[in-house]
């Protein structure tokens, strides 16, 4: 009996290598706990397993990875567990700590929507194209809330900076 | 000039998930066990209480240091009336157990500490020699409320805190676990418990540290909406019908072939004025409709902004809806502005960003194709549409974080329109001051766990387990043993205790090591707390084991 290999041998491993960095930061940059981070990177990737979706290319298996993070941290978010639980061993991430810049701080502070399209934008450095596609929101969305982010974070910010 | 995108970048870059993540992670794949998927998820507190009573050596209240206080109540908005119900949701452990349970391992305490304009009360603390919780109450002297809880503004209980909160040993501070377990019925009052490891501080002096009591307040605008609800706006309107909504293009393809779809509201005939703001704004369609791929359905609602400056000041804060049950504001989808070209026509976007006219639905051909009706003209350069807002409508999604079912016409009854401001959640320091509290906690008197051998062997996986012992207390389960051939990874998801009344209790994993390899090492958290001599033993893996 001819048995088809598995989704979760090479390929789970490789999909794992390369965009485990970008689901952990993602995540981060959404809840701000290593703890919850870490729950939704397992999350992820447990769905990326068990939904059987063909991906045509990486560029579709990065698009359904940041969709599925961003939804997880939106469903991790609405828990009453989340609510109420504060880390103890766990860092809860500050700007003051590893001495991040003031840019990292201001970020946090931002509503988690905007955190996406920033971090999107400007960590993964994709075209408001391709963050339309991956949220599945349209690009004017994108645009107007990449302005909105920006227009708080020069509020907050008190040294010159360029948004490019 | 400083570049934000290198400074964010490098900021980033400094969290790497752990190798051992990624190998649990890769594990877990592996596995393809779905229903592990949930069961794995880390538990970043515990509690465990002790098993026999708990005694305070001693308890000194210590004198608060207030710094100035930079806002009175009145200037932070005050509190107008008890509006919108507040629920914290969870049970604290102290009424999640029964009297004799509390009885046993349950200390009062009751000291008061008054500083600045809050007075502290500590209640009571459970501790055993692994996990200490800790209850307590504040109270304004001057009467003013803890929250906000007014039409536009609502203090969001889950998030209130101390800033910062630890206890002292030894010269470290420990920080601490707190959450809000009143539902604010008396404005100036609140009870919060924290919890902590308490194996640190045993037959030590500690000091229990809050300072500054923090509120987070989300904040809306009126926009003057004109009608007691949606569903009052709404009612001479028809919803647009499922079919007649247009069809963007693809969302997701699953794996059974099915796919979503991203769909917008075609614009609408009537003209509901519904806002004192924007009175030449109205609303002319609504409809219910699945929304970003989920597979419930949001509430769509087309506006007309009616000006260019409405339109302009409606992109840049935008209109949210409200819950006027809870008070909740809910701005998960944010305005979505329709652009006009030149020529009149409306421009949407695919899912891929592409821009195109609309004269008329598309429909999708059995190869998977768009056909496009009626002269739809595609546009694939944004920048030769002249597009603006001009008078343009927006489109409104309403759809509330977690919930399952479809919107309905019947939900409309609960929701009111409001504007959002550019920052809705406003975190801030409502009372400033130092209060503190001097503790001792006898280890002698530190309840431990109680463990039982068991040596007991059961088939798993087609292999062998054997559960050598287990440990418990009220709150906690630790199973040690060795598993053989079993493919790696007990199935953690079906663990329970079996009590002598023929009940059960879950045990839900909290941490331990032994995932792996040939270990057993697992910790498990109840979901609410019981007596150990009341277990008769535990389900794991499908097989009981009961205590001797």
């Amino acid at each position: 009996m001819n048995v088809e290999p598995s989704r979760a041998d090479d390929f789970a491993e490789a999909v794992l290598r390369d965009y485990s960095d970008m689901v952990y930061r993602l995540a981060l940059s959404q809840l701000r706990h290593n703890a919850d981070a870490e729950d939704v990177f397992q999350e992820v990737f447990l769905r990326f397993i068990k939904s059987g979706k063909h991906f045509e290319s990486d560029n579709h298996i990065k698009a359904w990875l940041i969709r599925v993070t961003i939804n997880c941290c939106n469903k991790l978010r609405t828990t009453a567990w989340f609510k109420h639980t504060v880390a103890l061993e766990d860092n809860y991430l500050s700007a003051s700590e590893h001495e991040r810049s003031e840019v990292y701080g201001a970020v946090l502070e931002l509503p988690p929507k905007y955190r996406t399209v920033i971090h999107l934008f400007y960590y993964e450095d994709m075209p408001i194209s391709e963050i339309s596609k991956a949220l599945g929101i349209k690009t004017s969305t994108v645009t107007s809330q990449l302005n909105r982010a920006r227009k708080i974070l020069r509020k907050k910010l008190k040294g010159d900076y360029d948004y490019e | 000039m400083n570049k934000f995108r290198e400074l964010y970048k490098g900021d980033m870059e400094t969290f790497t998930p752990s190798e051992k993540l990624r190998e649990e992670t890769l594990h877990l794949m592996k596995e393809e066990d779905l229903s592990l998927m949930e069961k794995s998820k880390k538990y970043r507190w515990s509690v465990v209480l002790p098993i026999a009573a708990s005694l305070i050596l001693t308890v000194s209240a210590v004198a608060a240091v207030i710094v100035p206080r930079f806002l009175t109540p009145s200037e932070r908005g005050g509190y107008e009336g008890h509006i919108y119900s507040q629920n914290t949701e969870d049970t604290p452990v102290e009424k999640n157990m029964t009297e004799d349970l509390w009885t046993s391992i349950g200390t009062d305490i009751n000291e008061t500490v008054t500083g600045g304009n809050l007075t502290v009360t500590l209640k009571d603390i459970v501790y055993d020699n692994m996990q200490m919780y800790i209850n307590f109450d504040i109270s304004t002297n001057d009467g003013s409320a803890l929250q906000e809880n007014t039409e536009f503004a609502k203090s969001l209980l889950y998030r209130q805190t101390f800033n910062p909160m630890y206890i002292e040993c030894d010269g470290q501070k420990y920080e601490l676990g707190v959450f809000r377990i009143d539902n604010a019925a008396t404005p100036d009052k609140a009870s919060f418990e924290c919890f902590a490891d308490v194996s640190n501080f045993l037959d030590k002096d500690i000091r229990l540290v809050l300072s500054n009591f923090e509120d987070t307040v989300e904040r809306s605008s009126d926009i003057g909406f004109t009608f007691g609800s949606l569903a009052e706006a709404c009612e001479t309107l028809t919803p647009v019908e499922e079919d007649d909504f247009i069809n963007i293009g693809t969302y997701s393809t699953y794996a059974d072939g099915t796919k979503s779809y991203v769909y917008t509201i075609p614009q609408g005939t009537q003209k509901i004025y519904f806002s004192e703001k924007y009175p030449e704004a109205y609303i002319d369609a609504i409809g219910f409709q699945t929304v970003g791929g989920s597979q419930s359905k949001a509430l769509y609602l087309s506006i007309v902004s009616g000006t260019e400056q409405n339109t302009a000041d409606i992109a840049a804060y935008g209109f949210a809806f409200k819950n006027i049950v809870t008070g909740d504001v809910i701005t998960s989808y944010y305005p979505e502005p329709i652009e006009v070209a030149a020529n009149g026509s409306e421009i949407f976007y695919t899912p891929e960003g592409r821009p195109y006219f609309l004269q008329d639905r598309r429909v999708e051909t059995a190869e998977g194709e768009f056909e496009v009706i009626n002269d739809m003209k595609m546009m694939y350069n944004p920048e030769s549409m002249d597009a603006s807002l001009n008078e343009g409508r927006l489109i409104l999604t309403l759809s509330e974080r977690g919930r399952e079912t479809d919107m309905t016409e019947s939900d409309l009854a609960d929701y009111v329109m409001v504007g959002i401001t550019p920052e809705p959640e406003e975190t801030f320091i409502r009372e400033y001051g130092t209060w503190s509290f001097e503790l001792r906690l006898d280890a002698d008197a530190a309840a431990k766990s109680k463990t039982f051998d068991i040596n007991q062997e059961a088939e798993l996986n087609g292999g062998t387990m054997t559960v050598d012992s287990i440990t418990l207390s009220p709150f906690n389960l630790f199973i040690k043993g060795s598993a053989a051939d079993t493919g790696g990874k007990p199935n953690i998801s079906s663990t329970f205790l079996i009590m002598k009344d023929g009940s059960r209790v879950i045990a839900e994993k909290k941490g331990g090591n032994g995932l792996f390899g040939e270990t057993i090492d697992l910790d498990f958290l109840f979901d609410r707390p019981v007596n150990v001599d009341d277990i008769q033993g535990i389900s794991f893996q499908g097989v009981d084991f009961i205590l001797r």
